[in-house]
């Protein structure tokens, strides 16, 4: 069984509001924390600098292989883009670029190597995330790529948190994409001047939202 | 439980009278909760990103009960309902590091087993009490014709049908197989209790998966139940 591991380091009460200063030292840890997890790249960045691209979702409602609870996206009560939109401050990052990953989009991932490469997109998530959640930021949230059922269930007949009562079998792991919320995380790296994977290579991040 | 509503007058549509809110708040704390305090309904923080912390990454419980994400009521209905309400008698019941955040506690929840020491039903026990707390005070103030509408902690499916293999609300038209027990989190609303936590001064932690019994000095589960002067219109 797949299991993220992470232990926390700084455990805060939750504050009755956030310090500025005490969040640009936090938010400058986490940037450190995303790095020395194994991301190549990793920054600090503001909502405005998120790109959405319309296209980006159209693709990924199109690509219907391996559908899940969050390939395309399904939470019908709550809209994900009008959250991100209260956030102010992010953590990005993405992995080395490798060349030799094929476009999988949502669907299966044949090789063990590559699919153990998007599995650390989701481990530096769950860092950045959890960290977050410990020291105080308590409503971070965190996006990593591809289709969480390609990553962590590609030997289920079904997505089982898309049955009804059912829930998901991979809980505190399976988690959306930034291209299921319609990001462009290409762009994003792009204009931060990363070196950017070549199309139609994948581009293997994650997006946390902090505060 | 033998209910003490001498102090509530009877009638309907009464007006919120200082007395008995302060029996509500002292009945909170009569029955089990460590804390308890008056807060207007305007102070009720709902933040749809706190939704989104039972989807991403997914609860164990997410989808497998009626009153968590993605069920339940979104962010807007929410805010309407809590805008009908004058105040809130917000609680926590506190719990031992040692229990909610036990070696092993969050792998025996995940996977329904329960643990040898009986951590896991000393925590459900809480939770309980909790939904308890939130049940007696809405009985109360209706009884003195006020409106309340309750939220507890957690999800419900684990506390009362933990033996059942799926919420029967979801998949059947039987519906809730514990009516007067059940309710919304406040989480699953929404509701940053977290953050009213700390503004009414209470020392809150946030505890996860991979939290251990020496990284907090305690946990707290919040409910609030919020009143008006009208009768109560279900949801």
């Amino acid at each position: 069984m797949i299991k993220l591991s992470f232990k926390p380091e700084i455990v805060r009460r939750i504050p009755t509001r956030i310090d500025p200063q005490q969040l640009e030292t936090d938010l400058e840890y986490l940037r450190n924390k995303g790095l020395s997890a194994g991301a190549a790249d990793c920054a600090v960045i503001t909502r405005d600098e998120i790109v959405f691209n319309p296209d980006i979702l159209r693709q990924v409602e199109a690509d219907n292989r391996l559908p899940s609870i969050h390939w395309p996206l399904d939470y019908p009560k709550d809209d994900l883009n009008e959250t991100i939109d209260t956030y102010k401050w992010a953590v990005f990052f993405q992995l080395p670029p490798d060349n030799t990953i094929p476009a999988y989009g949502g669907g299966p991932i044949a090789e063990l190597e590559h699919r153990q490469r998007y599995i650390r997109t989701y481990e530096i998530v769950t860092i950045i995330e959890s960290s977050a959640f410990y020291m105080g930021y308590h409503l971070a949230i965190g996006l990593a790529s591809g289709n969480c059922r390609s990553v962590f269930c590609p030997d289920e007949k079904r997505c089982r948190a898309t049955l009804k009562g059912q829930t998901c079998i991979r809980p505190n792991i399976g988690r959306p994409s930034m291209e299921a919320a319609g990001i462009d995380a290409r762009a994003m790296a792009g204009a931060l001047n990363w070196e950017v994977p070549l199309k139609p290579v994948p581009f293997l991040g994650g997006l946390v939202m902090i505060h | 439980m033998k209910s003490d509503t001498t102090a509530l007058k009877q009638g309907e549509a009464n007006p919120l009278k200082n007395e008995d809110v302060e029996f509500l708040r002292k009945s909170a704390i009569d029955h089990g909760a460590d804390e308890a305090v008056i807060i207007p309904a305007s102070d009720v923080i709902v933040d749809p990103r706190v939704r989104f912390k039972c989807m991403i990454p997914k609860c164990y419980m997410s989808g497998g009960c009626a009153h968590c994400p993605p069920h339940g009521l979104s962010v807007r209905e929410v805010k309407d309902l809590v805008a009908e309400y004058e105040l809130g008698v917000f609680f926590r019941v506190k719990v031992d590091s040692k229990i909610i955040a036990a070696a092993g506690i969050h792998e025996a929840i995940e996977q329904g087993l329960a643990d040898k020491k009986g951590n896991l039903m000393n925590l459900g026990g809480n939770y309980i009490l909790v939904f308890t707390i939130i049940k007696v005070l809405e009985k109360y103030a209706r009884q003195a014709g006020y409106g309340a509408y309750g939220f507890g902690a957690g999800n419900c499916k684990d506390p009362f049908c933990f033996l059942q293999p799926v919420c029967q609300r979801l998949v059947s038209s039987k519906g809730c197989r514990n009516p007067d027990l059940s309710a919304f989190s406040m989480e699953s609303c929404g509701m940053d209790a977290y953050t009213m936590a700390a503004r009414v001064g209470w020392d809150h932690y946030p505890i996860g998966g991979t939290c251990e019994p020496d990284t907090v000095p305690r946990g707290s589960l919040m409910g609030i139940v919020l009143v008006n002067r009208k009768k109560n219109e279900a949801v």
